[in-house]
C-alpha cells in the first residue's frame, strides 16, 4: 500500500491555485510531481527532477535508487505519510509520488524572491560590514557560517507554530556558551503553543524573564554582531521570514555601544560611549532635575537663569509639570507619526511638528523656550539609545511625577527606583546590569572605555563571573 | 508590599519636602534688594526691589522689569509681611542680592532688625550688605545703564575683582559671623549716588564703621587700603608717590597682592603687634622720564612705598584708638594668645602697633595679571 497518497493530497490542499500537480508515463508506471509553482523554481524542477526521470537509462526498482542515481537535484529525502508531503509541498519542496513504488521523495527546489542583503536601515555603520540579513532563514545562517568557521558552530533547528510550522534555529557555539543557557532558550522556544508564528517577538516573550519596557533581550539585523556574539559565548535565535535575530543574554551596558566602536580607534570609540551614557543619564534625569529645580528650589538656580525662566514662563497657563509632560507627550506625538507616515508623507510632517514644538507652541503661550529647550535636549539624547528609548520615556514620566511632588528628595527617590529596578532585571538568568555591581573586580574595559580589541576579545561568561 | 511602598512614598512627600511646596516660577516676585530705614516715628520702613516678568498679548515671551515695593512695620518682620498685602505674587528673598541699610537705620543700631534677616531661612548668607546715606527709595528707583536692577548692579560691583578701590566684600553671612568677635567692629561699605553726566550714577566711596551693630564713624578708601592691609584682605589698589627726579610729578605703583604676617608679644607692659604685610607692586605709570635702572630710584620708590603704608595704617590704628574703638579688631589676635590680657575693656591703651612692610618692585613689563 502506498504510503502517500496523491488523492489524499488533493483533497487536502484543494482550492489552492498554485499547486501544480504534473504526470509523467515511464516505462514502469506513473510519477506524479507535486509542487507549489509560487514557493518553487520550475525550470529547476524541470531540468534536474523531470528531465533525469524522463532520460533515464535504468529500470527504476525503489525510492532509494531514484534518489541515488536519477534524479541530479542536491537535496533529496524520503516521505513517510500525506502530512510530511504536504508540509514538504508548502515549504517549497517538490514532491514525487511512483505508482508502483511505497515511498515518496522530495527533492528541495526553491525558488521564491528573496530581499538582498542590503544594510539594514535600523543599524547603520560608518566604518564596518555593510551586509544585513533578510528574510531568508537559509541566507541569514549563511551569512553567519561565512563568519565562524569553528566546528563547534551548531544550528539546532526547531518548528514553530502548531499550524504555521515556522522554522526557527537555535545557534550557538558548544563549548563557548554555557550549556544551561542554551537549554533555558532550547526549552523555552518549545514551550511556545501558538498556532501561528510570523514575527520574532514571540520567541523575545517567552525568554522575557521580567516584565519590563527594557530590552533584556538583543536583537539585530546585522550578521557580523550575531557572529561576534556567539563568540562571545552567548545565542541567537533566527526564524524564518524576519531579518531580525534574537541575541541573548542582552546586558544594559550593550545599550552604550555600536559596531562602530569596535571598527574604529578606541579614543573615538570612547568618546561614542561617553557620549550615549551623559545622552542617556541627560534623557532620564533632565525633565524630573528640570521639575525640582524650577518648582521647588529656586535658590540653587543662578538668578540669571531664574529671571530668564520666570520671564520665559510669563503667560503660560500650565502648571511647569503639566507644560513638561504635555511637550514630552507632544514630542511622543511626532515620533509616532514619523514611524508610521508613508514615506512621501515624512517632510510634511516635520515641518508641521518643528513648527509646533519650535516656535508654535511657544508664540501661542502653551510653553516656554526653555521647556522646548529641555524636551528637546532629552528627546533627542534619548535617540542616542535607541533600543531602550520608550523605557527611557517612561521613566521620565515617573522621575518627572515624584520630582513634582516632591522636588529634590523626590527627585533623587525616582532615580533610586530606577536604579533598582533595572539593577533588579535580568537577562535568561544573568543580571542584567552585568558586568556593572556583579563581578568581584570591576572589569571597565568595555564598559566605558574600550580596551584594545586584543584585551577584551574573550569570552564573557566566566562562570564565576555571574552569581 | 505595594502598599508599604506607597505608604513610603507617602510618608516621603509629608516629611521629606520640608517647607518647600511646588511652587510656578512666574507667579514669584524675586527679590534683587532690600532696603531698610528708621522713619521719625522710629518705624522700619522697608524697601524691596523685586524682578517681575509679565507678558502681554503679542509678546513671544514676558518682559523683565523691577517694580519697588514700600512697607512700613513696627518691626522689620511685620514690614516685610506686609508687603504681601499690595503684591499680585509672593516676594521670594532666595535670589536677594543685597541689603541696604540707611545710615540713619545704622546709626540707630541694626540689632533691632538685623536678626530677622538671619533668622529667616529665604535670606540667604551670600547677599552683600551695604549703608546708604539717603533715600533708599530714590536709589532703587535708579535705572543704571549697567542693569536695571540696582541689587544685581551692586553683586556685579562686588565681584569685580580688578577694582583698584580698596572696598570690603562683606556678605551678610561674613558680617553675622564676625558681628560678634572680638571687639565687634566691622567694615561695611557706602553707597553712594550721585548725577553723572547722563544718568545717575551708583558705586562706592566710603566704608562705614560699625561697632556692636551700630555705625560709629567713616572710612575714607584710602583708610580703607590700610585697614585691608593689616586685616590681610584681597584686594586690589595703588599708590602716587611723588617722582624720585621731577618735582610736582608723580609715579602710580599698583598692589597686585598682599600678605599679611601678624606676631603678637606681652613684654609684660604692653602687647606688641607687629604686621608684616608682603605686598608685591608693580610700576604702573610716570608723570616724567624715569630710570627704573637706577638702583637708588627703586629704592627710593620701594621706601616710599613702605613709608604710606606705615604711615596710613599707625594713622588709622591711632585714630580710632583715641576714640577707643578697635578699628582693626586687634582684640580677636590678642584674644587667642593673652586671652587675659583683653579682658578689660581699656586693654587698647596697651596695645602698641608695628607695621612692617616688605614690598616688592616688580617691572611693568613683568606682565603677570592681564586683568
Amino acid at each position: 500500500m502506498d504510503l502517500v497518497s496523491a488523492d489524499m493530497i488533493r483533497q487536502k490542499l484543494k482550492s489552492n491555485y498554485s499547486i501544480r500537480y504534473r504526470n509523467i508515463a515511464i516505462d514502469e508506471g506513473t510519477v506524479e510531481i507535486i509542487y507549489d509553482e509560487t514557493l518553487c523554481d520550475v525550470k529547476f524542477i524541470s531540468e534536474y527532477v523531470i528531465m533525469p526521470i524522463l532520460n533515464k537509462n535504468k529500470t527504476i526498482t525503489n525510492s532509494k535508487m531514484v534518489g541515488k542515481e536519477i534524479i541530479t537535484s542536491a537535496s533529496v529525502g524520503y516521505i513517510q505519510s500525506d502530512d510530511e508531503a504536504i508540509f514538504h509541498i508548502l515549504s517549497g519542496d517538490a514532491i514525487l509520488i511512483f505508482d508502483f513504488l511505497s515511498k515518496a521523495i522530495y527533492c528541495s527546489a526553491p525558488g521564491f524572491h528573496r530581499r538582498s542583503l542590503d544594510t539594514p536601515p535600523t543599524d547603520t555603520i560608518i566604518r564596518g560590514p555593510r551586509e544585513g540579513f533578510n528574510e531568508v532563514l537559509q541566507d541569514n545562517i549563511s551569512a553567519v557560517k561565512r563568519r565562524i568557521k569553528d566546528p563547534n558552530l551548531r544550528f539546532e533547528s526547531m518548528e514553530i507554530g502548531k499550524k504555521s510550522k515556522t522554522h526557527a534555529v537555535l545557534a550557538y557555539i558548544e563549548g563557548n556558551a554555557p550549556e544551561k543557557l542554551v537549554n533555558l532558550a532550547r526549552n523555552k522556544i518549545n514551550e511556545i503553543t501558538a498556532d501561528y508564528i510570523f514575527y520574532i517577538r514571540a520567541i523575545e516573550e517567552e525568554l522575557y524573564m521580567n516584565k519590563t519596557t527594557f530590552a533584556t533581550i538583543g536583537y539585530t539585523e546585522r550578521p557580523d554582531v550575531v557572529a561576534s556574539r556567539l563568540a562571545e559565548g552567548r545565542i541567537a535565535v533566527f526564524l524564518d521570514g524576519t531579518p531580525v535575530v534574537l541575541t541573548m543574554p542582552y546586558f544594559f551596558v550593550e545599550n552604550f555601544h555600536v559596531t562602530d566602536d569596535y571598527t574604529m580607534d578606541k579614543y573615538t570609540a570612547a568618546l561614542g560611549i561617553i557620549l550615549r551614557w551623559g545622552a542617556f543619564l541627560a534623557s532620564v534625569l533632565l525633565p524630573g532635575l528640570y521639575i525640582a529645580l524650577f518648582a521647588y528650589h529656586f535658590n540653587l538656580v543662578p538668578f540669571i537663569f531664574i529671571f530668564h525662566m520666570a520671564a520665559s514662563r510669563a503667560g503660560v497657563p500650565f502648571p511647569l509639570i503639566v507644560e513638561t509632560v504635555l511637550m514630552l507627550t507632544f514630542f511622543q506625538l511626532l515620533r509616532e507619526g514619523g514611524i508610521r507616515l508613508p514615506q512621501p508623507i515624512g517632510p510634511t510632517l516635520s515641518i508641521v511638528g518643528a513648527l509646533i514644538l519650535g516656535d508654535a507652541a511657544v508664540n501661542s503661550g502653551l510653553t516656554s523656550h526653555i521647556t522646548v529647550l529641555i524636551v528637546a535636549v532629552t528627546s533627542i539624547a534619548s535617540f542616542l539609545t535607541p533600543k531602550i528609548s520608550i523605557s527611557v520615556f517612561y521613566w521620565d514620566l515617573i522621575i518627572l511625577i515624584f520630582s513634582g511632588l516632591m522636588g529634590l528628595p523626590g527627585f533623587y527617590m525616582g532615580f533610586v527606583l530606577f536604579v533598582s529596578r533595572i539593577a533588579s532585571l535580568t537577562s535568561c538568568g544573568y543580571p542584567y546590569l552585568y558586568p556593572l555591581g556583579t563581578l568581584k573586580t570591576f572589569k571597565y574595559n568595555d564598559v566605558i572605555f574600550r580596551s584594545d580589541i586584543s584585551e577584551i576579545s574573550q569570552y564573557v561568561f566566566a562562570e564565576d563571573d555571574v552569581n | 508590599m505595594k502598599i508599604k511602598m506607597i505608604c513610603l512614598i507617602l510618608a516621603c512627600i509629608f516629611m521629606l519636602t520640608s517647607c518647600y511646596n511646588y511652587k510656578e516660577i512666574n507667579q514669584e516676585y524675586f527679590a534683587t534688594a532690600l532696603g531698610v530705614d528708621i522713619n521719625e516715628n522710629n518705624n522700619i520702613v522697608v524697601f524691596v526691589e523685586a524682578f517681575v516678568a509679565s507678558r502681554t498679548e503679542g509678546q513671544k515671551e514676558g518682559k523683565e522689569k523691577s517694580i519697588i515695593f514700600k512697607k512700613e512695620g513696627e518691626t522689620l518682620f511685620e514690614a516685610i509681611r506686609k508687603i504681601n498685602l499690595s503684591s499680585r505674587y509672593k516676594v521670594n528673598y532666595m535670589h536677594n542680592k543685597a541689603i541696604l541699610i540707611s545710615e540713619r537705620a545704622a546709626r540707630k543700631g541694626m540689632d533691632e532688625f538685623i536678626d530677622m534677616l538671619f533668622r529667616d531661612q529665604e535670606f540667604l548668607f551670600r547677599q552683600y550688605i551695604f549703608i546708604y546715606d539717603g533715600d533708599i527709595e530714590e536709589l532703587l528707583n535708579v535705572e543704571t545703564k549697567e542693569d536695571p536692577f540696582v541689587g544685581i548692579f551692586l553683586n556685579s560691583l562686588m565681584m569685580n575683582k580688578s577694582a583698584t578701590a580698596a572696598t570690603i566684600n562683606l556678605t551678610f553671612g561674613e558680617y553675622m559671623a564676625r558681628k560678634d568677635m572680638g571687639s565687634k567692629v566691622n567694615i561695611i561699605n557706602k553707597v553712594y549716588l550721585v548725577q553723572g553726566p547722563k544718568v545717575k550714577e551708583i558705586g562706592i566711596n566710603s566704608l562705614a564703621v560699625i561697632n556692636d551693630d551700630k555705625m560709629i564713624g567713616e572710612l575714607t578708601l584710602d583708610e580703607g587700603r590700610a585697614y585691608s592691609i593689616i586685616k590681610d584682605l584681597k584686594f586690589r589698589g595703588f599708590y602716587p608717590i611723588p617722582h624720585p627726579s621731577i618735582p610736582g610729578k608723580s609715579v602710580t605703583l599698583e598692589i597686585l597682592r598682599t600678605k599679611t604676617k601678624s606676631n603678637i608679644y606681652y613684654d609684660g607692659q604692653t602687647i606688641h603687634v607687629i604686621k608684616t604685610p608682603n605686598i608685591k607692586t608693580v610700576f604702573s605709570m610716570t608723570e616724567g622720564p624715569i630710570d627704573l635702572e637706577n638702583k637708588e630710584i627703586r629704592e627710593y620708590l620701594v621706601e616710599e612705598i613702605s613709608k604710606n603704608v606705615v604711615s596710613e595704617c599707625t594713622k588709622l590704628f591711632k585714630k580710632y584708638k583715641d576714640m577707643g574703638v578697635d578699628i582693626l579688631n586687634l582684640k580677636l589676635e590678642i584674644e587667642r594668645k593673652y586671652p587675659e590680657l583683653v579682658a578689660n575693656e581699656d586693654f587698647l591703651d596697651n596695645v602698641q602697633l608695628k607695621v612692617i612692610p616688605k614690598i616688592k618692585l616688580n617691572g611693568s613689563s613683568d606682565v603677570t595679571n592681564y586683568n
